[in-house]
């Protein structure tokens, strides 16, 4: 039985053997064309990867810059040390550009984790400069390293920005008016930084009232005068004048002040005229006209607000993030000061709190117990008829302006690099 | 007896015929197979090739074009005295900032037009531009940059790497005293019909002393106004190509790129 199966098997066997060859050898040669082809395309594909994570990178890092771009138009060194957020050595270690956990409140992180998963880490490097014409710059360096999601590719974005100072020449007193200054009110004006309250360009009228007094530094202060100038260490206070005695810290009558035109007044603390400081440098333009809501600008930190039209009976905080209720004061970190910009009169009834410079294009009036640290400054009269004014003048409030609502310039004339 | 009687019989011609033909329509199967594999392997090799060299051409460019006008000195303050970023109007030749050169009426190559003060809305096969890149705030001669197509097609892309001789008459295309690099290799690709093109017709460009015009390509600023105009340079780089060894194999690319250093000038 074996013998029959056998000679059919191998005849068999040996013509089918011919085809598999043939068939294994092509299919080998397809296998190998094949593996070539892959590799060449995953090759190509690796290649493309690459280029994808690299530019990943890219635009993270660009996205990094983009942000803090963005963070330095609301001021940069916010708690006010001295010492700017970022990673790198010498920078704030509890200050960051970033919010990492959605609650706008306050920022955690100096790295920004993108959608993609690409993220960037952003330091900023002081370069403030003055020019030859004596113009203080600000100028902050962007340095922003982005990485691919996987890790794999870094790349580095470094960028100058200026800002643009919305206050490039601050008042010196706690109280400058082109017009006249009556108080019939319970009114005090503190400067604990000099030796000058009031300074205006018509009468000054303090008699009205046996509580109304000016306070300058005092001489007997054991740092004076090196606790002048400085708002953080002030010098203690001794009183400059009331009804009766009109001392060296006011002046009025002022020539300077009442011949120059409102426009001229303005554009001395400005730099440019109104018109154009409302298009170009105002962050919140409020028309009281047109409907707009004031409540707006109640806690409004770090903007430079322009009210169209009279503010009648505000009654709210401006420049602190918590609302300040009666005799209280906005302290440390909350005080974000604001510039507002009346054009109109300011009437003022309740308690207000002003954090920052108030410029009054009109007058000063009103019944109110209104409170101003930092300075007020108007084009008119203050006249606050049965109100009582609180000003206390604080420089480095006034220095904070200069990193509000800031507009940046010269964000990429010839800074950016990537290499 | 049934054994030997079944070794002799062997196989019949129809046996031997059905056989043949079944083993020829199976080979001639795997043959087929075995050319499509081939050529679909081949065709796809030849595209992921020229695919990889274009992509890396327009990258490299595109790369190095964005960082036009950056200036180690970088004073944010005055922008327009940026020497990389010049526009000369009365000798277009002096002009740093990222130009592109185009092709004439008259079919001459890179002609400079001077009275063309704005220099958008062109086309071009060569661009030139500047960046300091030893960060010293010198415009130096290796710091003036480009890329050139000279419109045939055994022409490759060119590179400029140095152009000695100061500023004056050097910021043009076809200078002898410029040092120009190949970029791509002619023997791997051929740079064919409309070939490469740059164009700046995204750009936008803003007068900022002009509220009423604030549109500065639209309407031109007075020389001698003081006009500070800012333009933000975009850039969009055509390539049309196919492979030296296989000119059925052609793909066209395109890739846009925002130079990150704005253009400020005052007339």
């Amino acid at each position: 039985m074996i013998r029959i199966v056998t000679p059919m098997v191998t005849g068999r066997h040996q013509r089918g053997a011919a085809t598999l060859l043939i068939a294994l050898v092509v299919l080998t040669t397809i296998t190998f064309i094949s593996f070539y082809t892959a590799r060449t395309v995953m090759t190509e594909q690796k290649v493309s990867s690459n280029v994808l994570r690299s530019r990943m990178a890219f635009e993270a890092a660009e996205a990094g810059a983009e942000s803090a771009m963005a963070y330095l138009g609301d001021g940069r060194d916010r708690d006010g040390d001295g010492k700017l957020p970022g990673v790198l050595a010498g920078s704030d270690d509890d200050e960051f550009l970033f919010d990492s956990d959605g609650n706008p409140a306050d920022n955690e992180s100096n790295t920004l984790v993108l959608d993609d998963g690409s993220r960037v880490t952003v330091s900023l490097v002081n370069q403030d400069f003055t020019t030859a014409s004596g113009i203080n710059v600000i100028a902050t360096e962007i340095q922003a390293q982005g990485w691919s999601d996987d890790q794999a590719a870094t790349r580095t974005v470094i960028q100058t920005v200026a800002l643009v100072s919305p206050l490039p020449n601050g008042p010196q007193n706690p109280l400058i008016t082109r017009g006249s200054v009556v108080v019939n009110g319970a009114s005090t004006v503190i400067n604990p930084e000099g030796n000058s309250t009031i300074w205006s360009g018509d009468d000054v009228d303090l008699t009205a009232n046996n509580s109304t007094h000016t306070e300058v530094a005092n001489p007997a202060d054991a740092n004076y005068p090196d606790c002048l100038g400085d708002a953080d260490n002030p010098c203690g206070t001794i009183q400059g004048s009331d009804r009766y005695v009109a001392g060296l810290d006011i002046i009025e009558y002022d020539t300077s002040l009442k011949n120059l035109s409102k426009a001229e007044f303005f554009e001395n603390f400005f730099g440019v005229p109104p018109a154009k400081y409302r298009a170009t440098r105002v962050t919140m333009d409020i028309d009281v006209g047109a409907g707009d809501d004031l409540n707006q600008i109640k806690l409004a930190t770090r903007e430079v607000i322009w009210v169209d039209g009279d503010i009648d009976g505000f009654n709210g905080t401006v420049g602190c993030r918590v609302a300040v209720v009666g005799a209280g004061t906005c302290s440390g970190d909350d005080r974000q000061p604001s510039i507002l910009i009346v054009d109109g009169d300011l009437d003022l009834n309740g308690t207000p709190h002003f954090y920052g410079l108030v410029y009054v294009t009109g007058d000063i009036l009103g019944s109110g117990n209104a409170t101003f640290h930092g300075s007020l400054v108007t084009e008119g009269d203050a006249t606050a008829t049965n109100g009582s004014l609180a000003i206390r003048y604080n420089s480095t409030l006034l220095e904070m302006l200069a990193e509000s609502g800031g507009q940046i310039a010269g964000g990429g004339g010839g800074s950016w690099r990537d290499f | 007896m049934l054994m030997s009687r079944n070794v002799q019989r062997g196989f019949t011609l129809i046996e031997l015929l059905v056989a043949m033909a079944v083993g020829l329509v199976v080979l001639g199967g795997v043959l087929s197979v075995y050319l499509t594999t081939i050529r679909t392997s081949h065709a796809t090799l030849q595209a992921s090739r020229l695919n990889q060299e274009m992509a890396a051409i327009l990258n490299i460019m595109a790369n190095d074009i964005r960082r036009a006008g950056y200036w180690g000195d970088g004073n944010v303050s005055t922008p327009d005295a940026n020497p990389f970023s010049q526009v000369d109007t009365a000798t277009a030749a002096n002009t740093t900032a990222v130009r592109v050169h185009y092709t004439d009426d008259n079919g001459a190559n890179y002609t400079d037009k001077t009275e063309e003060v704005i220099f958008a809305n062109r086309q071009g096969s060569c661009i030139t531009y500047a960046y300091d890149r030893n960060g010293d705030g010198d415009l130096d001669d290796d710091e003036k940059f480009g890329f050139r197509w000279d419109g045939q097609s055994d022409d490759g892309i060119l590179m400029r790497r140095s152009a000695p001789g100061g500023t004056g008459g050097t910021n043009i295309c076809n200078s002898n005293t410029d040092i120009w690099e190949s970029l791509t290799d002619t023997g791997t690709i051929e740079i064919t019909g409309t070939g490469l093109n740059f164009s700046l017709e995204d750009s936008s460009c803003l007068n900022t002393d002009n509220a009423a015009q604030p549109d500065c390509y639209a309407n031109i600023p007075v020389a001698g106004s003081g006009d500070a105009t800012v333009e933000s340079l975009r850039l969009a780089i055509s390539l049309n190509a196919r492979l030296a060894d296989d000119p059925d194999v052609k793909a066209e690319m395109t890739q846009t790129v925002q130079v990150r250093n704005l253009l400020v000038r005052t007339y």
